[in-house]
């Protein structure tokens, strides 16, 4: 037993070597001037949120291959200034089968102006995933902070060939939490994407028992849940709908995030079919089934 | 407690926990810093005398490890990363130790790290990963018979410890 313990404490205070994280309240003298100017100080609970929590990718592989690359504009005065955090988008790239290869995407959000607010660009080696040779699973997407407007975003895929690039434009206002799906397989320049609104991505599903849920962090919203006996899970991030099992735990409650947030709670069940009626076969019922736009396709 | 004075005690051990419950140090730098942010944040909440931070941010982070999209979100923030890592130490000792703990499932390797390492009790294991008591111990035997069986040590006996 000591023998484990030494060991796990040798190879923990050896990974930790070189490890060194930045106190959160110190990490704001660093923020983009854009996110950062006096003017946002009377929406600095916003601000908070957004630059601790908010600005946030996902992506879908953690074999160690990826090669990040990340700027927010602002910083070094080149950015728009006097923008605010007004809204919220979070911009996902799907959840797609593709062939395995190195996967490059390029992220850039300008404002009316054409001035880029934040990029962001990364590459990945894909690996077959487990059950399907040739292919991986691919997942992915982000969260960022705008200033409301006119906006666009620039998407640009290389994978294994020419790239691939599109400009979405979308609307924000002040307050808005908008979902935009990538869909860079097809040829479009322009709408390339599906502009959604949180609301309407959780529409309709929270039941009666989730109904308290919202809002809460998904921490808060596991002890919530422990506290009433239930268990959680996720099954959607940021406009992204997770793949999940489909038995049914009536004591399972399913949560869906948004910037951290949950916008959505349902126990298993709740809002399935009808009464009296048996869910199909070949149906989801009371579950998340995932909406898979393609990425690299034709 | 301030949390300047939190930050200094937690961190270094959360950036060892989420290591070894993760294998991976990008990800448990993000992990810990996300869950230090998190605190921070709501530190007027979880940092009054009622509460136990220190539990609260074990939980968040053990949260951020699990969930594989949320470790994975922030390898990719749009603000420049808050930590940073010293590229030179990324050789890391024992092998053998590493593989075994890869090997185990999330659940065990939480429970074998939070029992082993950081020196919790049964009922403490149970509520940072948010299952039973009884679910910790049954976590742990597992384990022990996979890591005896990892390691080559048949004679591996671990305690388990009581609450």
């Amino acid at each position: 037993m000591n023998d484990l313990r030494e060991r796990l404490a040798r190879l923990a205070n050896a990974a930790a070597e070189g490890v060194e994280v930045t106190r959160p309240d110190q990490q704001q003298q660093g923020r983009p001037r854009w996110r950062s100017r006096p003017a946002l100080v009377a929406a600095a609970v916003l601000v908070v949120v957004a630059a601790v929590t908010g600005l946030v990718a996902f992506v879908g592989r953690d074999d160690g291959d990826d090669d990040v690359a990340v700027r927010a504009n602002g910083d070094d005065g080149g950015g728009p200034a006097g923008q605010a955090t007004d809204a919220v988008v979070a911009v996902t790239y799907g959840d797609a089968s593709v062939s395995s290869g190195t996967i490059d995407l390029e992220l850039r959000f300008l404002d009316a102006d054409g001035s880029v607010i934040a990029e962001r660009s990364w590459s990945e080696v894909e690996q077959p995933a487990a059950g399907a040779p040739g292919e991986a699973v691919v997942m992915g997407g982000l969260v960022q902070g705008v200033p409301a407007g006119e906006l666009s975003l620039e998407a640009t895929l290389r994978q294994d060939g020419e790239p691939v690039s599109c400009t979405q434009p979308f609307s924000a206002a002040a307050g808005d939490r908008l979902i935009l799906r990538l869909q860079l397989g097809s040829a479009a320049e322009t709408d390339c994407a599906q502009v959604q609104s949180v609301e309407d991505w959780a529409a309709n599903r929270t039941g009666p028992t989730g109904v308290d849920y919202i809002g809460l962090t998904e921490a808060e919203a596991d002890a919530r849940a422990e506290a009433a006996g239930l268990t959680t899970r996720v099954v959607g991030v940021d406009g992204m709908d997770l793949v999940v099992t489909m038995d049914l735990r009536p004591d399972r409650l399913n949560l869906m995030l948004f910037d951290g947030v949950v916008v959505a709670a349902q126990l298993d069940g709740e809002g399935a079919a009808p009464s009296g009626l048996e869910c199909p076969s070949n149906a989801s019922c009371g579950s998340r089934t995932v909406v898979t736009p393609v990425l690299g396709g034709g | 407690m301030e949390f300047a004075e939190f930050f200094e005690q937690t961190a270094p051990r959360l950036v060892r926990l989420c290591f070894l419950t993760t294998l991976d140090r990008e990800a448990a730098a993000d992990a810990a810093q996300e869950a230090l942010s998190r605190a921070w944040r709501d530190w007027p909440r979880i940092g009054s005398d009622s509460s136990d931070p220190t539990a609260w941010t074990t939980t968040v982070a053990l949260n951020l490890c699990r969930n594989r999209w949320r470790r994975l979100a922030s390898q990719a923030r749009l603000v420049p990363r808050a930590y940073s890592i010293d590229r030179r130490s990324d050789e890391l000792p024992d092998i053998d130790l590493q593989r075994a703990l890869r090997r185990l499932p999330t659940r065990q390797r939480e429970a074998v790290v939070l029992h082993y390492w950081a020196d919790l009790g049964v009922d403490a294991c149970a509520s940072a990963m948010g299952v039973t008591p009884g679910a910790v111990k049954q976590h742990l035997s597992r384990a022990r018979q996979r890591l005896a069986a990892e390691l080559g040590e048949p004679d591996l006996e671990l305690e388990v410890e009581s609450p």
